[in-house]
């Protein structure tokens, strides 16, 4: 079973994307902000798929791509999903390592379609 | 320190300053009572659309095992679940947009809390006990520039100060790197 690691600071972005994959038939993982996402990545988490916020408290989403990578998940796919659309935040996210960049509020179906992308046989 | 601005006592200027200064600190304390009931309300009916989800599938699992004794009757069950199953689809798409109205939000409270400073900080000078330099006239705007999280958020501002519309090439909703 594919497990997907949301990170979101909004308990109702955490629920949605998380209704979202468990219908989908995925395990789902939630942190509410950066740096609880990277504790539990240090504790022993691997998922499959991270799915992280940009804009959060005490981590945010690049910050924690950054610190993820060199965590253990060099390889794991990381989507970004945020309301921020600006191209240098993109490029910033690019540079620290993110796959993938989607803006909220995301469709259901579009957002299942790019995790089978960078998940195969999710 | 003038005793005076334009023929109007400076404590009376400085006493409208904190006024307006807890103006917009009572706006701040109910734009975050908003923010939170919104918060509330978005949860009530993810915690609905869960349950509902929870139904679906066990109407589903009867539908299934009708199939051979009752075919139309199973086909007309499994019709009800796809069309609820779309509907709260589309209502998880929809309680995004609150998360995205606090985002805004929360960039309006950080403005409000810098112009409340601002409106202290010269409140004080004219009474006599300010320290620091006063903010310089555009700091708000350039703070509530740099915060922004939404190309929206952009966009209103440049109409408002005047910058005009802003012709931004509209962004892909999903970008792989």
């Amino acid at each position: 079973m594919t497990t997907v690691m949301i990170v979101d600071d909004s308990p109702t972005m955490l629920m949605s994307i998380k209704s979202v994959l468990t219908k989908a038939g995925m395990a789902v993982e939630t942190a509410k902000d950066g740096q609880e996402a990277l504790d539990r990545i240090k504790g022993g988490l691997k998922p499959n798929l991270v799915i992280s916020d940009v804009n959060m408290p005490r981590l945010d989403g690049i910050g924690f791509v950054r610190e993820a990578r060199k965590a253990g998940l060099r390889f794991t796919p990381i989507l970004m999903l945020t309301t921020e659309s600006e191209a240098t935040k993109r490029a910033e996210a690019k540079a620290a390592g993110a796959t993938g960049w989607l803006v909220k509020p995301v469709q259901p179906d579009a957002l299942l379609n790019v995790i089978r992308q960078v998940v195969p046989g999710a | 320190m003038p005793d005076t601005t334009h023929d109007v006592p400076a404590a009376d200027v400085s006493a409208l300053l904190r006024h307006a200064e807890q103006v917009l600190a009572v706006l701040a304390g109910q734009l975050r009572q908003v923010v939170a009931t919104t918060e509330e309300a978005a949860v009530s009916i993810l915690t609905q659309v869960q349950a509902a989800d929870a139904g679906t599938e066990g109407v589903d699992r009867v539908a299934r095992a009708l199939q051979d004794r009752a075919p139309r009757e199973a086909a007309e069950l499994s019709d009800g679940v796809r069309t609820l199953e779309a509907a709260t689809t589309a209502v998880l798409a929809a309680t995004q947009f609150q998360d995205v109205t606090r985002q805004g939000v929360d960039g309006v409270l950080a403005a409000l809390a810098d112009v409340a400073g601002g409106l202290r900080a010269a409140a004080d000078h004219l009474d006599g006990t300010g320290t620091g330099e006063l903010p310089r006239p555009d700091d708000a705007l350039q703070a509530l520039q740099r915060g922004y999280v939404s190309a929206a958020q952009r966009r209103v501002h440049a109409e408002v100060v005047g910058a005009g519309r802003v012709e931004e090439a509209q962004p892909a909703v999903v970008e792989l790197f």
